[in-house]
């Protein structure tokens, strides 16, 4: 009696999970074991195949557009991640604290989280215009200098991580907040009992407390980093050729371009396999690290 | 062949009028179009948008008696000195005569919209732009040919196309539906959105901006238009992006050297053409 109930149940757990599961192996998994297959090719997505054996991946090291997605692609996440987190903790800790109307300022932080990407690509080019914009508007009033943000090969790179930071700040802020309020304010009475000032005890309590969830959005935010292209695209790539869409290209624009502009699924697949390797090696690096640092209560 | 592309010079009649500048004429020239921008050109607009784009700078190479291909189409032609000469010519309308925003000016806004709010009074464009800019400009749209070099016209042209597979399940039936396409009746229902291919057709679609006077040359330019530049092995596409960012390249440096610029180029569309084949 009491075997076939626990029968029952394992029947209706599989049932409930099998749409998730096939979802997965349907749209994540067979296309990612597909794609190595691919990668071994030359295929335009239509015709025949054709074995080439590794030839796409050594294509990939003599083409000068790869070198420059790899350069990008690393420059954007080098500054993207670590300003983001920084920023993320600043905002999560002040909005921890006790002033009047913190739920609005909260609100305030998420709200470009929840603003699609290309809308806000679109509002920032605006924003970030040479002569109109409201930025440079303001550089002009303190008579700093004002660059052509997004026309000039030299500065358009930190104008995409400009738009990056500002719109994954108020995520990695929320999540950040719910860390902090794991903590418990026995703690904090401690610290101030035994004479910890406000900065001291947010280095030595507070950042190793909400370390597991600092991990979790460095993780997160590298991922995101090394396959940047949706602001990257609707930033810059409508909109240029030549110097400024080399400035800014990225791998996973690279994988774009050759799959659906030239047709070509090998060299997309070739690149896409480069960047998984990539992706999955730094992460496995930072779980490695993790012990130095993160502390799990 | 369901539909055709044309290329065109459009122009803002308000902007003329402001300035007291004539409507350019059928036939006019280089020497015409750049005394019309100067003299179109103050604080408030530019004459003219010289965009990097390969809408506008294919009717000046070919009027000055340049190619884009080889007949074999194994090698782009955009180094030759005539083509060179009116890379230089449309590079000059912005650094040197300027009559033109700056490339970099272009980036940040768009050159079709710079003409749609009365920021340039002329822009080249394609037929495809029509309905955007009668909208956006009613009455104050003038249509023109592209200027001639020396009494020679010039201008770029492409298609849009059905395709259908070689050996599809039903082939007869796709077959019967691209013949049907071809005809009088189809086109005209499609010429609401492109120059329908049927030349029958064709006189519908003019007929929609008959208001224009401009409007006959919106089809003229078919009878002496070249293709659009294509290259062997299936290169067509990326040797497309490769022209547009070595002229891109070129137009964001005001000291470009466009001879150099463009041997890079055609150098680089050659070794992806061989690459590829």
């Amino acid at each position: 009696m009491k075997h076939s109930v626990k029968k029952k149940e394992w029947f209706w757990a599989y049932v409930f999970i099998t749409p998730m599961v096939l979802g997965t192996l349907i749209f994540g998994i067979f296309p990612i074991i597909y794609s190595f297959k691919i990668s071994l090719t030359k295929w335009d997505g239509i015709g025949e195949s054709v074995y080439v054996g590794v030839q796409n991946f050594v294509n990939l090291l003599s083409n000068e557009k790869f070198k420059f997605e790899v350069k990008n692609t690393f420059v954007y996440t080098i500054f993207y991640v670590p300003v983001s987190l920084v920023l993320s903790v600043i905002v999560a800790e002040l909005l921890n604290q006790k002033i009047r109307g913190k739920e609005v300022f909260r609100v305030i932080y998420f709200l470009p989280n929840i603003v699609m990407p290309a809308a806000a690509a679109m509002i920032w080019r605006f924003m970030l215009n040479s002569k109109y914009g409201i930025i440079n508007i303001v550089l002009d009033f303190f008579h700093l200098p004002t660059p052509s943000w997004v026309a000039d090969p030299k500065f358009i790179m930190a104008a995409v991580i400009l738009v990056s930071v500002w719109s994954a700040i108020g995520y990695n802020a929320i999540i950040l907040l719910a860390g902090l309020q794991g903590i418990s304010r026995d703690i904090y009475e401690a610290a101030k009992i035994d004479g910890s000032g406000a900065f001291s005890t947010f280095i030595k309590i507070t950042v190793p407390l909400v370390s597991p969830t600092l991990f979790f959005l460095l993780t997160m935010g590298v991922m995101n980093g090394l396959k940047a292209f949706d602001i990257i695209f609707m930033f810059v790539q409508n909109n240029a050729a030549g110097p400024l869409q080399d400035a800014t290209r990225t791998m996973v624009y690279g994988i774009y371009e050759s799959a659906f502009r030239y047709m070509r699924m090998g060299d997309a697949s070739a690149e896409a396999i480069v960047l998984f390797v990539v992706i999955i090696l730094v992460t496995a690096v930072q779980f490695k690290l993790q012990d130095k640092w993160v502390h799990y209560e | 062949m369901p539909a055709i592309i044309s290329l065109l010079h459009f122009y803002n009649k308000a902007i003329f009028d402001e300035m007291g500048v004539a409507y350019p004429e059928e036939g006019w020239s280089w020497e015409d179009f750049l005394e019309t921008a100067r003299a179109l050109t103050n604080e408030e607009h530019y004459g003219y948008a010289s965009r990097p784009d390969s809408i506008a700078y294919r009717s000046f190479v070919l009027a000055n008696g340049g190619r884009l291909e080889t007949d074999d189409l194994t090698l782009a032609c955009l180094n030759e000195p005539e083509a060179v000469e009116a890379f230089q010519f449309l590079h000059d309308l912005m650094y040197v005569e300027k009559v033109s925003p700056v490339a970099s000016e272009m980036v940040e806004i768009q050159a079709s919209d710079m003409f749609k709010n009365g920021m340039v009074a002329m822009v080249a464009d394609g037929s495809w732009m029509l309905n955007g800019y009668v909208e956006a400009m009613g009455e104050d749209l003038g249509i023109m040919e592209m200027p001639l070099r020396d009494g020679q016209r010039g201008c770029a042209s492409s298609g849009l196309a059905y395709s259908m597979s070689a050996n599809g399940a039903n082939i007869d039936a796709a077959w019967e539906f691209c013949k049907f396409a071809g005809t009088k009746e189809a086109q005209d229902a499609a010429s609401i959105a492109a120059i329908p291919a049927n030349l029958d057709s064709t006189e519908t679609w003019v007929e929609q901006y008959s208001q224009y006077e401009g409007a006959h040359y919106l089809t003229d330019c078919i009878e002496y238009a070249v293709s659009n530049p294509m290259y062997a092995n299936g290169t067509s596409a990326e040797g497309e992006n490769i022209n547009l960012d070595y002229v891109n390249k070129a137009w964001l440096d005001e000291n470009a050297d466009i001879q150099a610029v463009m041997d890079e180029c055609v150098q680089a569309i050659s070794d992806t053409i061989n690459n590829a084949g």
